[in-house]
């Protein structure tokens, strides 16, 4: 069998080579022709590259603007240059004295600080200023400390003051204003601008004398852990049917938003572009949608599709670094399919023939797939952390319009960030 | 060679016989095949700096390998743009040479196998062409068609079937006319 087909090979190479084809119908000036338009599209190609290279460089420029702009820079510059530890001696300092432009020397106990606040009130504002230490004095009191302080201020307050000394409770709203500020130019362990907000809206609080919780919560603020994470993740996908060839690599791009239940779970959903490609041979395909007259037989098909995919994972860390996380991830995955397209090989009474059809129907696909990765996790601070995981997508029902079994296998890398 | 018009004329006209024959296997119609090899040309002349030699003695040689294969591209460009769809209509007769000599009975055998080839499915005709006239891999077929190696080995396989089959009917027919 094998001389036979190495003898007709050779007798089709001879026949390609000799064969009496009419070559007289040469026209070098339709090839010249085609070599001007080939010029002219050129240049104008290249003119389109400059274009687009200036395009990517004005945004590459404005990049730092969107950011500065963002009020990233100046957070993070103002906070990079905060000492971490909240109640520093220094920072209190500075902050209260160089917001108010006032010196006063400094007093080492509640007791002394109430005295001068009642001193204040009762005789001059040159007595007032000696309050002002009692802004330094927290550094060295604990939580439960600080609030039996307000509370006790609070006290003085509503005791020593006749609701006619106006000026008086203006002096005392004016210091507790300044010490609030003094705490927000401080607390430091939050990052972003919302929890800046949160903060300077207790911080207000605190303005009223009758406040006593605000120190707490303000302390809870900072401990509490942003639960919400979101990122953007790509990666290469290869989709077989059946276990049969690969017949493409295909792409994954897209965005997942989390939330963490607790230390050790957390639930993710997203949104992905997906473009997968797939061989598989006429049998697996279900002709039941299409209208194919039954004396033809599909041989095979080669197909591709456009979808987008809609996942929810269940996420389970099982080991923990402060750089590292590794975790697995369970769950289904819903398509819905924009377009897909075929190449089909098809027998129709002995002959053979090829052809190619898209469809543009889109059609959905509820929890079609088991979706099964391993992911890892490198953490970056604040920026964020990068996230490998490869993973596998075995399918519970048949994806597009010949209904394949498509099984997929990838990598998907990305970045996330904690965002609350 | 880059150079001028004229050398780029001669190049033309040396070997466009030689071109034609190649894509005219891919090309079922006469005129698109001549067009294509006018676009083949078009590309040959337009990249001539990149073609590079290393044996000044075998110039001719690796020139028209490299022509071959530009050839070739261009041809299943075509075709891709037409979805690889099959063709319908007879082949006309005026295309063919018309040879007198002692040595017609085999150029009319070989002008049936070629038109047998041409009559396959546009899928099939192009990995036959490829993989058993120009030497190309399975791997390469399958890159440069952009389908999997096991459809490429498919498509040969049926290709050869097929072409087989009518070799065998042409026996046959030719035995009894004999008788």
């Amino acid at each position: 069998m094998q001389s036979v087909n190495d003898d007709m090979d050779d007798l089709f190479r001879r026949a390609a080579e000799n064969y009496p084809l009419r070559t007289d119908s040469a026209d070098f000036n339709r090839v010249l022709a085609g070599m001007q338009k080939a010029e002219a599209a050129s240049i104008a190609d290249d003119k389109l590259k400059k274009n687009s290279t200036g395009k990517l460089l004005w945004l590459l420029l404005l990049i730092p603007f969107i950011w500065i702009c963002n009020g990233n820079y100046f957070v993070q510059q103002k906070e990079s240059k905060q000492p971490v530890s909240v109640y520093s001696k220094t920072d209190l300092k500075s902050a209260a004295f160089e917001q108010n432009k006032l010196s006063t020397p400094l007093s080492t106990s509640i007791e002394r600080n109430q005295t001068n606040i009642s001193a204040a009130t009762q005789t001059d504002r040159k007595s007032f200023a000696a309050a002002y230490p009692r802004i330094q004095v927290q550094e060295y009191l604990t939580d439960e400390q600080k609030i039996e302080k307000d509370k006790k201020i609070t006290v003085l307050n509503n005791s020593n003051f006749n609701n006619n000394d106006v000026e008086a409770k203006k002096e005392i709203k004016q210091q507790n204003q300044m010490e609030s500020e003094a705490i927000l130019a401080v607390t430091t362990k939050k990052d972003s601008a919302s929890v800046l907000n949160e903060k300077q809206e207790i911080a207000k609080d605190s303005v009223n004398p009758q406040s006593v919780v605000s120190l707490k919560k303000l302390n809870k603020l900072q401990n509490k852990t942003k639960k919400f994470y979101a990122g953007v993740m790509a990666g290469p996908d290869a989709s077989f049917v059946k276990m049969q060839s690969v017949s493409k690599i295909g792409i994954n791009a897209g965005i997942v938003v989390g939330f963490q239940l607790n230390k050790k779970l957390s639930i993710e959903t997203g949104a992905l572009f997906t473009k997968k490609y797939y061989y598989s041979d006429g049998k697996y395909f279900n002709r039941n949608k299409l209208t194919i007259p039954a004396n033809i037989i599909i041989e095979n098909v080669d197909g591709d599709c456009n979808m987008i995919e809609w996942p929810i994972m269940l996420r389970y860390t099982f080991k923990t670094t402060t750089k590292h996380r590794l975790s697995a991830a369970a769950g289904l995955s819903s398509y819905f399919m924009k377009n897909e397209s075929y190449d089909y090989m098809y027998n129709n009474a002995g002959s053979f023939y090829s052809r190619y059809k898209t469809y543009n129907q889109p059609s959905n696909f509820w929890f079609a797939a088991v979706n099964v990765g391993v992911g890892y996790t490198k953490n970056f601070g604040k920026f964020g952390s990068l996230h490998i995981e490869p993973y596998i997508k075995i399918p519970v029902q048949g994806l597009g319009i010949g209904s394949l079994p498509i099984t997929s296998s990838g990598l998907l890398i990305g970045w996330t960030k904690k965002l609350f | 060679m880059a150079g001028s018009q004229r050398d780029q004329k001669v190049l033309y006209e040396q070997y466009y016989g030689y071109c034609l024959k190649i894509v005219f296997r891919y090309i079922y119609r006469y005129e698109k095949a001549v067009d294509v090899v006018n676009d083949g040309y078009v590309k040959i002349f337009m990249n001539m700096h990149r073609f590079q030699f290393s044996q000044p003695e075998n110039l001719e040689m690796i020139l028209m390998g490299w022509m071959r294969k530009i050839m070739i591209n261009t041809a299943i460009d075509f075709l891709r743009k037409n979805n690889f769809l099959p063709e319908i209509g007879a082949i006309e007769e005026t295309i063919w040479i018309e040879d007198r000599s002692q040595s017609s009975d085999q150029a009319m055998l070989y002008k049936e196998l070629v038109s047998q080839v041409k009559k396959l499915p546009p899928a099939y005709r192009t990995v036959f062409n490829m993989y058993i006239i120009d030497g190309f891999t399975h791997q390469e077929i399958a890159n440069q068609l952009g389908i999997s190696v096991g459809t490429s080995k498919s498509n040969l396989s049926k290709a050869r079937d097929i072409l087989q089959k009518i070799v065998k009917k042409s026996n046959e027919a030719i035995a009894v006319c004999r008788v």
